[in-house]
């Protein structure tokens, strides 16, 4: 090695020194500063933080970022709340405001958000499922009671944002309308002659023509561990809010055991046996809610699970078919009833949240008529604000409101009952799937596990 | 001469075996190559035909979609900063734990070591960064790639310098150098083909890892480009699987371009290393 | 002696020590406090509850499942890294025209991050994708399988997408080791009248020891801590059939038991330091007797 060679090294050495200590030095500032500023071009990444310093040191007015929080599928499934309009709206009327979305995978989005609460890191608004935040977030506990803000006397209907504990910790745009059920390609069935079947004979009757085409009746997309669940939370849903009322609350109370209500184990054997009798494909477990788009759109496949987002996105990805949706037909009488979803999201604002001030006010702005309106833009929904306009409903959607919101045909799905993570349940449907478990074992395991959920939770009588 | 010939024949057979083998490696990494260029309906096949016509397209949408410019700058600063703090602090720390036999370097060649088998605490991890203040910016990222990584690569010098004989630095120390000076004008410039192999390492280590800026960076704009792979893959992995590989391939090209121009000292650094053992 | 010691003070490893000290062993001890504890979301105090976790976690058929399947991986990847690893370097190790090639193909994907690696391989496994389909082709329509669904090989379906990964990066150790052994060694072992086979035992073996040793700890390692590659390829799934130790504490921390992940976290630990440290003191022993 030559004298020249070292001498080379060791300069090389001392600038890459120099450049670390530099950037270490630059990012500490850069961290006050893009904390207010959050530039997005954010090109040249040193130069320019320390460039927009200096710009800050020099006495102005100090902007706010107001960060906000939730996962992609949140933002998938109700775009209305992420109106960019209403967000450019927001940040006119105040300049100093800027909103940053943060936007996490789906698999990990509880674990960031409880974990960042925990550590008294949060983002200023969170978005998460109404009830869920309730159980998983302990909104009650962690989020800012806004019961007392002004935004609450624009809301028609108080009730829907209440906590079980009366007070008011978020804010919706919307009264929940879009319910689960077997999301299904129209004109495949009116070109097979097909209707909307009534009763499980109907549509076990209507899965044997299909298969006799060379049509798999049903697409099971259950790879994803929470997809599967849509059937369990629709059909048992239906079932308590028609048969035991009472259901839910005895569960919870440890009354009455998962294992002991045969109707549970009824409606997992009828979909088990949909896949043994070769009406789903055989890759159920190798395929992922994702891939429902292509599949459905291949005219290989009918039926699917799914919610309005689900049709709504097959719509969206294939113009040229009709995709709809019907109740699934597994207890008597299922058909006539909606099963609908807890509400999917509201927008909390962390008690450790740097901007609560700010966070409020964007609320506020929010749950206006114009706002409300202007959302609509994004999507369709039933607003719950005063003074704000009806939507208006594509096709499916408007028809689904029409049949069963007006008319009160709705039942509320199992998972808005649930006081504890249902993840253990979903994981027992993939072993059923992959004839690890029967449906009567899926329901023993989850009995078990949820005595020890409900245990470490503190609620009595576990 | 039979011998020969046979030897001839089975060298060529080894390179047949061979190439089947790298054919087995590049295959899947082809699909994502050739995915990236080909329209929704095509990719869907996930073969290795070439595609009907390549859009190059996918990758400015990606890019414009994806906000990939500014998530790539600050990859690169958090992998640079990082990788450099890590070479520097951990081939310090390794000329002692190579040089000195006593019961104390033993232990704390011990004490780091465990770095590599604990699995790092994210909770406590975070709430200490709040306490100093530093929570959620680049350089609580960047502190904790540094001390994530400083275990392993300290191992790593450990057994290169131990290959550097001893006269060199202790002939150096003898004429009246300092402990700095001497790693400065001795131990560093013979570190240099470990130094590329440690490099090579740290920057894909830490250019790949996605659970801490999801965990440590709170403002988006500040979020690495490797990220962007679950934001593609969760938007789009059901319709344009194109859109997903040309953003895989994007968030590979850098490590794979950086590796392709070093591999050359870097594998020769692992081997050099070994040879002066 | 005692003057040399003054060259390699200890204050050289002040920068490391302060920052992997007090970012990573700082966390982590007090993390086994909280192993210790009830700590779960929601819970206004933490109590000391003692080894309670740790006798759920071992009283509970899905934890032990996973500890089950991380042993399983572990024994399959070690094996599986370290013959692929060897076999391409004597390979590669030959005299060749394509020696350099191979080397960068070979290593090519260990710098390529595991989820991406994950994302392209769930669909050549799917049970009608690129692999099933090549194997029928080819008339081993026998060997097709549902690589990621069947619960009994999914875990082998895993770890073979990590030895494909990773196969490459402890070919390049022992290439290391094996350049290192000086070919005056060969010639006199031939001169001696050895053949190929004892050459290999006799003298390639027992020089590529360091080597060995090095590539034994770091698979054994990087097994036990596995996370990546189940977490793209199969989350666990199906069911519970593919969970790990690392995956297991991701989802108790995902849903807020933060004591029983830690302590899961602490366990995995411990299992790794009980293997990994006696082979390191072992390793280390030898190295000074030489």
């Amino acid at each position: 090695m030559g004298y020249r060679m070292k001498n080379r090294l060791i300069k090389a050495m001392g600038i890459f020194l120099a450049v670390a200590l530099m950037a270490v030095g630059c990012g500490q500032t850069g961290n006050v500063g893009t904390e207010q500023g959050g530039n997005e071009k954010n090109g040249e990444a040193e130069e320019e933080k320390s460039g927009e310093n200096s710009k800050e040191g020099g006495g102005k007015k100090d902007s706010v970022t107001l960060t906000v929080e939730a996962s992609q599928e949140i933002v998938n499934n109700i775009p209305y709340a992420f109106s960019e309009e209403n967000i450019e709206a927001f940040e006119k009327e105040y300049p100093e405001i800027k909103v940053e979305l943060v936007l996490n995978p789906d698999a990990q989005n509880t674990s960031i958000l409880q974990t960042k609460l925990a550590s008294g890191q949060p983002s200023d608004l969170i978005c998460y499922n109404k009830v869920s935040a309730e159980n998983e977030l302990e909104v009650a506990k962690n989020c800012v009671d806004l019961s007392v803000e002004p935004f609450v006397e624009n809301i028609a209907d108080k009730e829907i944002l209440t906590a079980p504990d009366g007070k008011i910790y978020g804010f919706a745009f919307e009264v929940k309308t879009g319910g689960m059920g077997v999301v299904y390609n129209r004109d495949l069935f009116e070109e097979k002659g097909l209707e909307v079947p009534k009763t499980y004979d109907e549509f076990l009757d209507i899965c044997e023509k299909l298969k006799g085409e060379g049509i798999t009746p049903f697409y099971g997309p259950f790879k994803d561990v929470w997809t599967f669940q849509m059937w369990t939370t629709s059909t048992w849903g239906y079932y308590a809010a028609k048969f035991e009322p009472d259901l839910w609350e005895r569960l919870n109370a440890n009354e009455i055991g998962w294992d002991e209500v045969p109707a549970f184990k009824e409606s997992l054997e009828k979909a088990y046996n949909l896949y043994k009798d070769g009406y789903m494909q055989s890759t159920v477990l190798s395929d992922d809610y994702n891939s429902i788009t292509a599949a459905m759109g291949s005219k290989e496949y009918a039926m699917t699970v799914g919610s309005n987002t689900t049709v709504r996105d097959l719509l969206n990805a294939h113009p040229d078919i009709k995709f709809d949706m019907f109740p699934y037909p597994v207890y008597e009488g299922e058909e006539e009833y909606l099963t609908i979803s807890q509400l999917d999201a509201e927008f909390f604002i962390p008690k450790d949240a740097k901007h609560i001030e700010e966070a409020k006010a964007f609320l506020n702005f929010m749950a206006k008529p114009e706002q409300c309106d202007r959302a609509q833009n994004a999507a369709s929904f039933v607003p719950n604000v005063k003074g704000a306009k009806e939507p208006e409903f594509d096709d499916f959607e408007g028809r689904l409101y029409e049949e069963y919101n007006k008319t009160g045909k709705t039942v509320l799905e199992m998972n808005a009952y649930m006081k504890v993570d249902l993840n253990d349940l979903w994981v027992y449907f993939q072993d059923m799937f992959a004839g690890v478990k029967t449906p009567e074992e899926v329901l023993i395991s989850w009995d078990a596990a949820f005595e020890e959920l409900m245990k470490a939770k503190g609620i009595e009588n576990f | 001469m039979g011998a020969r010939r046979k030897a001839v024949w089975k060298r060529i057979l080894l390179q047949v075996v061979l190439l089947l083998i790298s054919l087995v490696i590049i295959a899947p990494l082809l699909i994502m190559l050739l995915g990236a260029f080909k329209n929704p309906t095509e990719v869907t096949s996930f073969n290795l035909d070439l595609p009907e016509k390549w859009l190059f397209e996918n990758f400015k949408a990606v890019i414009e979609q994806g906000k990939l410019l500014p998530a790539f700058w600050n990859s690169i600063f958090i992998t640079l900063v990082s990788t450099a703090a890590t070479i520097m602090a951990s081939s310090l720390a390794a000329l002692v734990l190579a040089r000195r036999n006593t019961g104390f370097s033993r232990f704390l060649y011990y004490f780091f070591f465990m770095g590599t088998i604990i699995p790092m605490q994210i909770m406590p991890t975070i709430r200490l960064f709040t306490v100093l203040d530093i929570y959620g910016g680049y350089l609580n990222v960047m502190i904790l790639y540094t001390a994530i990584n400083i275990p392993f690569s300290c191992f790593l010098y450990t057994g290169f310098i131990k290959g550097i004989p001893k006269v060199l630095d202790e002939s150096a120390f003898i004429e009246g150098a300092s402990a700095l000076q001497t790693y400065f004008h001795i131990i560093l410039p013979l570190l240099k083909p470990c130094n590329i192999t440690v490099l090579i390492l740290l920057f894909t280590g830490i250019w790949n890892e996605i659970n801490i800026p999801l965990y440590f960076l709170n403002n988006p704009a500040k979020r690495t480009l490797p990220l962007s792979v679950y934001q593609f893959f969760g938007m789009y992995g059901g319709s344009n699987w194109n859109l997903v590989f040309a953003d895989l391939t994007l968030a590979a090209l850098p490590v794979v371009i950086l590796f392709l121009f070093m591999q050359k000292q870097f594998i020769n650094g692992l081997t050099e290393g070994a040879v002066k053992g | 002696m005692r003057r040399t010691g003054h060259i390699y003070t200890y204050l050289l490893t002040i920068p490391a020590l302060l920052l992997f000290g007090i970012f990573f062993v700082g966390p982590s001890v007090y993390s086994i406090y909280y192993s210790l504890t009830d700590w779960v979301i929601g819970k206004d105090s933490v109590s000391f509850i003692g080894l309670e976790n740790y006798r759920t976690i071992f009283g509970s058929d899905e934890l032990t499942h996973a500890i089950y399947n991380t042993f399983l991986y572990a024994v399959i990847v070690v094996i599986g890294k370290n013959v692929n690893g060897l076999l391409l370097a004597l390979a590669v190790n030959t005299r060749m025209k394509l020696k350099g090639y191979f080397r960068v193909i070979f290593f090519l994907p260990c710098v390529i991050s595991t989820i991406i690696i994950g994302l392209v391989f769930v669909p050549v496994l799917h049970p009608n994708g690129i692999l099933n389909a090549f194997l029928g082709n080819i008339g081993l329509g026998f060997l097709q399988q549902g690589w990621l669904v069947d619960t009994k090989i999914v875990m082998f379906s895993i770890a073979g997408v990590s030895i494909w990964q990773w196969s490459g990066y402890h070919m390049v150790i022992y290439l290391a080791g094996l350049q290192g052994i000086p070919d005056s060694y060969y010639e006199a072992a031939k001169i001696d009248g050895a053949t190929a086979v004892q050459s290999f035992f006799g003298i390639t073996f027992p020089m590529l020891a360091p080597a060995f040793n090095i590539n034994m700890l770091l698979s054994l390692i990087g097994g036990l801590k596995v996370f990546s590659e189940p977490y793209a390829l199969t989350n666990g799934g199906p069911g519970n059939a593919s969970q790990v130790i690392a995956l297991e504490v991701f989802s108790k921390f995902g849903r807020g038991q933060w004591g029983l992940g830690t302590a899961l976290n602490v366990t995995l630990a411990i299992f790794i330091s009980a293997i990994s440290i006696p082979v390191l003191y072992f390793m280390r022993k030898r190295e000074v007797e030489e």
